[in-house]
C-alpha cells in the first residue's frame, strides 16, 4: 500500500506539470489537452462501450500471440542450451533481428494474411519469442552441470533431465523472459494496429488522428 | 583369466585424458591404470589439479578418455549407470526438491511401487539419521545434514559402487570426523566398493583399505599403500597408534613432493 502511494508520486507530479503546461497554453490545448480533459475522453470511451470491442481484439491478439511465443520460445531455448548444433544455427539469427523493430515486418505479414487477428498475431508471436528464448537459454545453459551428471547416474534420461533438471532450474529466468515478453506484446500489438487494422485499440488511436482529436488519441 | 583379475570390480587401462580448450592442451591424467576389488576402500590422493577427480568422472561415465578404457565388473563403461553411484564435494541436491524428494529421484528409474519407493526412501532417511528433515529443503540445512542426504539419495538405489568426489572437503573439521565414521558405519554395514579421493592425507589412511598417490598434472600413479591397520578400536585409539602416524607421514612424504613440483 505505502508502495503503491510512494510510486503514484511521480505520475502525478508529470501529470501536474502536463496539466499546467497545457492549461497556460504553453502548448497549444488543442494540440496537447490537459490531463484532466483526455481523463474524461478515456472516461466516455469506456463508458461508452464504443471502446470495448477494440480492448477485446487487442487483448487477443496480444495474448495469443504471447501464449504461442512461451510455448515456442521455451522449446527453443532449452533445445539451443542442450545441442551446441542448434545453438550455433539460431543464435546468429536472434542477435541480427532482436533489435529490430517488428513493426517493421508488419507489412509483409499483412501481404500473407491480411489485415485480420493472424497478420498480428505472427508479429507479437515473433517479437516475443525472442526475449522467452534468450532468457530460457541462458537459464537451462546455466544449470548447474552436477545436477544434471547426478540425474544421469540416477539413471535419469535425456527426458527427464529436461523436465526435472533443466527446467526447474531454467524456471526463473523463464519467467524474467515472460515478463519482458509481456510488455513486447502490447507494444507490438498496438504498433500493428496503428499501421493497419478494422479494429483494435492501435487502430481506434489511428481513427482518431484522422477525425484530429487528440483527447481521444492520447486516452 | 587369472583369478585375480576377475575379482577387479573396476579397472581402467591406460587411461588418459587430454582437454582442448584453444590452442592449449591440458593432459589431465596420463596412462593411469588402477583396478579396486570388490568390497575394497581405495582412496586416491594428490595434489589440487592432479586429475584425481577427472579420474572418477570418467569411471562415472560423465566424461570419455582419450585413450584406454574403464571396466566395471569386466564390462567398458560407455555412460553413467545406476551401477556406479557419485557423491559429490557440492551435494548436488536439487534445491527445488525437499531432502525426501531429492531421496525420491534415484527411485523414480527403479521398477519399484510409489509404496516401495517411499518405504525405501524412509529406510535411508533413517539410516543416515535425517529424520525430521525429510521436508526440508537444502538451502535450510547444514553442510553436514546435505551430504547426508547426498549419500541416502545414492545409497538408496543400491549401486554396487560408491565414487566419492572429496565428500567432506566443504565441511569443517568436526563434522568431517564425524561424518568420517559415519562413511565407515555405512560402507562396513553395505559392503560396497569405494573409490574415494581426497587430500586429506589422515582422511585416506582412515578410511582406506589401500591408498594411491597420484602424481602433479599430468596425474598417473607415483606409490601405492596397503593401509592394513587394526580397526578394532575408537576412532582415537586408531589415528593415535603408531602404526597409522608411521604410515601417514610416509604417504605425507610422497604427496609433499607432487604438491611442491606442481608449484614450481
Amino acid at each position: 500500500m505505502a508502495r503503491t502511494l510512494q510510486g503514484s508520486v511521480p505520475v502525478l507530479i508529470v501529470a501536474g506539470l502536463w496539466e499546467l503546461t497545457s492549461r497556460l497554453a504553453l502548448i497549444d490545448p488543442e494540440h496537447l489537452p490537459p490531463v484532466s480533459a483526455i481523463l474524461r475522453a478515456w472516461a466516455d470511451l469506456v463508458f461508452s462501450g464504443h471502446i470495448l470491442p477494440h480492448l477485446a481484439a487487442t487483448l487477443y491478439r496480444a495474448l495469443a500471440g504471447l501464449l504461442l511465443a512461451i510455448v515456442f520460445g521455451v522449446a527453443l531455448g532449452v533445445w539451443m542450451a542442450r545441442s551446441r548444433p542448434v545453438e550455433r544455427f539460431v543464435d546468429p539469427l536472434i542477435t541480427l533481428t532482436y533489435p529490430l523493430p517488428k513493426v517493421a515486418i508488419i507489412p509483409l505479414t499483412m501481404l500473407w494474411f491480411g489485415i485480420g487477428h493472424l497478420a498480428k498475431i505472427l508479429v507479437v508471436f515473433i517479437g516475443c519469442m525472442m526475449p522467452v528464448i534468450i532468457h530460457t537459454f541462458h537459464g537451462a545453459r546455466g544449470a548447474d552441470h552436477l545436477l544434471i551428471w547426478s540425474a544421469q547416474a540416477m539413471g535419469a534420461g535425456e527426458r527427464a533431465i529436461l523436465r526435472k533438471v533443466i527446467l526447474p532450474a531454467a524456471l526463473p529466468a523463464v519467467l524474467s523472459g515472460i515478463r519482458i515478453a509481456l510488455a513486447f506484446s502490447f507494444v507490438i500489438v498496438i504498433g500493428a494496429e496503428l499501421v493497419a487494422s478494422r479494429a483494435g485499440l492501435g487502430e481506434a488511436k489511428t481513427g482518431s488522428m484522422t477525425t484530429c482529436s487528440p483527447r481521444s488519441w492520447l486516452s | 583369466m587369472p583369478l585375480i583379475e576377475r575379482m577387479a570390480k573396476i579397472e581402467t587401462q591406460g587411461l588418459s585424458k587430454t582437454y582442448r580448450s584453444g590452442g592449449e592442451t591440458t593432459v589431465a591424467l596420463n596412462d593411469l591404470t588402477i583396478s579396486v576389488r570388490e568390497g575394497e576402500f581405495l582412496t586416491i590422493v594428490g595434489p589440487s589439479g592432479c586429475g584425481k577427480s577427472t579420474l572418477l568422472y570418467i569411471i562415472a561415465g560423465f566424461l570419455k578418455p582419450s585413450a584406454g578404457r574403464v571396466l566395471v565388473d569386466g564390462r567398458p563403461v560407455e555412460a553413467p549407470g545406476t551401477d556406479r553411484g557419485i557423491v559429490f564435494q557440492e551435494y548436488a541436491l536439487f534445491p527445488w526438491r525437499t531432502v525426501l524428494d531429492n531421496i525420491l529421484f534415484g527411485l523414480e528409474y527403479q521398477a519399484l511401487s510409489r509404496p516401495e519407493r517411499l518405504a525405501r526412501a524412509r529406510q535411508y532417511i533413517e539410516f543416515m539419521g535425517l529424520e525430521g528433515f525429510e521436508h526440508r529443503y537444502p538451502k535450510e540445512l547444514s553442510g553436514g545434514m546435505k551430504q547426508r542426504v547426498a549419500l541416502a539419495r545414492t545409497l538408496c538405489y543400491n549401486p554396487d559402487v560408491l565414487l566419492l568426489d572429496e565428500p567432506f572437503g566443504a565441511l569443517d573439521a568436526q563434522t568431517r570426523e564425524i561424518m568420517q565414521d559415519e562413511l565407515l558405519r555405512v560402507w562396513r554395514e553395505t559392503k560396497k566398493t569405494v573409490l574415494m579421493v581426497t587430500h586429506s592425507v589422515s582422511e585416506a589412511v582412515y578410511l582406506s583399505d589401500r591408498v594411491i598417490v597420484m602424481t602433479s598434472r599430468p596425474g598417473t600413479r607415483k606409490a601405492e599403500f596397503a593401509v592394513g591397520l587394526d580397526r578394532a578400536g575408537s576412532r582415537e585409539q586408531i589415528i593415535l597408534t603408531p602404526a597409522f602416524a608411521e604410515l601417514q607421514s610416509r604417504i605425507w612424504m610422497q604427496v609433499r613432493e607432487e604438491v611442491l613440483r606442481s608449484r614450481t
